[in-house]
């Protein structure tokens, strides 16, 4: 009985502990309010460790755990959905007009450290999430970061196979394009 | 394959969610066609990018301690939840005596059902004639229909020797005459 017991805490912090980090930086990347990433991975934990007696061996419990913290990250958007759609959500040709990553002010003059090259790409990136609808960011997300397959993408987010295939199409043109436009600038700006 | 149809296929083959055959395809299309080969050489170059830039991120230790910790106090406190270091309630002692072999009683009972059930329907059914047989008749009984055949008997000679014998039928006529009839004879 004793054993039963220990076995049920340490059974579900041995399957987290080990994906804890994806987690958090899933959270961080899908969630509008960075202050929000905290709480949106407290609650899916917390969510996820009541119901953790319906959980099965044989399935996945990285993409059940990645479900579960989608919910809670959508929920947590929805309540910011009014100020997302009318000041947060940009057009990707807008973004290159941002004062940000690798933009003049960032300090092009003088070579960038690997450090501060990923920090930059680390806001181009931040804020091309920006321009994705929340399905085709959570698609994107969880294929890059969760590496989820397709089917488990569509498990989670309950929509059909050719959706995420459509949503992710979507979402790598869009990112793709904002890569390219800042690196045509930035070469630009290298030239003059 | 096209160039128009391999394009839209290039972030699904860089997946792995492609079949074998249109594997195959691309690949022989790609060795075929250089703008193919370099549209998707750049893709792949940003996609890669990309997906390592999103990965980028760090494991607050601060945060994931709290949480842990709360998962531990919540199984502490839900009672439906056995917990590491709470103790299990202890078990009535009619409880105990069936606890260490529940199933072995819950087995036992179901034998003596399936004898039950099977004496009832091997049980040959009783015979009609036996059945019906009247059982024999005490004394006290015996002497009770004696002595009403008596009474019968007694009953029926007086009826005789008033009517004698057999009914006869009368003709319907009125009660007055009649019982002149009778005062006649």
């Amino acid at each position: 009985m004793r054993d039963m017991a220990t076995t049920d805490v340490d059974r579900f912090l041995a399957l987290l502990q080990p994906i804890e980090r994806e987690l958090e930086t899933y959270a961080r990347r899908l969630v509008w309010e960075a202050r929000d990433a905290p709480d949106a991975l407290q609650n899916a934990v917390m969510h996820a460790f009541a119901a953790f007696d319906r959980y099965h061996e044989d399935a996945s419990f990285r993409a059940w755990m990645f479900k579960i913290l989608t919910h809670e990250a959508f929920a947590l958007n929805r309540k910011h959905a009014r100020i997302a759609k009318h000041e947060f959500q940009l057009e990707p040709e807008d973004l290159a007009n941002l004062p940000f990553g690798l933009s003049p002010d960032a300090g092009l003059e003088r070579q960038l450290s690997p450090a501060e090259l990923d920090e930059a790409l680390d806001e181009e990136l931040a804020a091309g999430l920006k321009t994705l609808t929340d399905a085709e960011r959570a698609v994107l997300l969880l294929r890059a970061i969760g590496e989820l397959r397709y089917w488990e993408i569509s498990e989670s987010l309950e929509i059909p196979m050719g959706s995420v295939m459509g949503h992710l199409a979507r979402a790598r043109q869009k990112m793709r394009a904002l890569l390219a436009r800042s690196a045509r600038r930035a070469e630009t700006l290298k030239e003059t | 394959m096209k160039c128009e149809e391999i394009q839209p296929l290039h972030g699904v083959y860089l997946d792995s969610e492609l079949d074998a055959k249109t594997i195959l395809e691309i690949q022989q299309h790609l060795a075929a066609c250089p703008d193919c080969a370099r549209t998707f050489a750049a893709e792949t170059k940003l996609d890669a990018q990309i997906a390592s830039g999103l990965k980028r991120g760090q494991r607050t230790a601060a945060l994931w301690a709290h949480i842990e910790k709360r998962v531990a106090a919540s199984a502490e406190s839900d009672p439906r939840r056995p917990s590491a270091t709470r103790e299990s309630p202890r078990l009535p002692w009619w409880r105990e005596l069936l606890w260490p072999s529940p199933q072995a009683w819950a087995g036992l009972a179901a034998v003596w059902i399936v004898i039950l059930a099977a004496s009832f329907a091997t049980r040959e059914p009783v015979p009609v004639t036996e059945a019906r047989q009247v059982a024999p008749l005490s004394p006290e009984m015996r002497q009770m229909l004696r002595e009403q055949r008596q009474m019968f008997a007694e009953l029926k000679g007086g009826a005789e020797r008033f009517g004698g014998g057999e009914a006869r039928p009368v003709a319907p006529q009125p009660r007055s005459q009649r019982h002149e009839e009778l005062m006649n004879t």
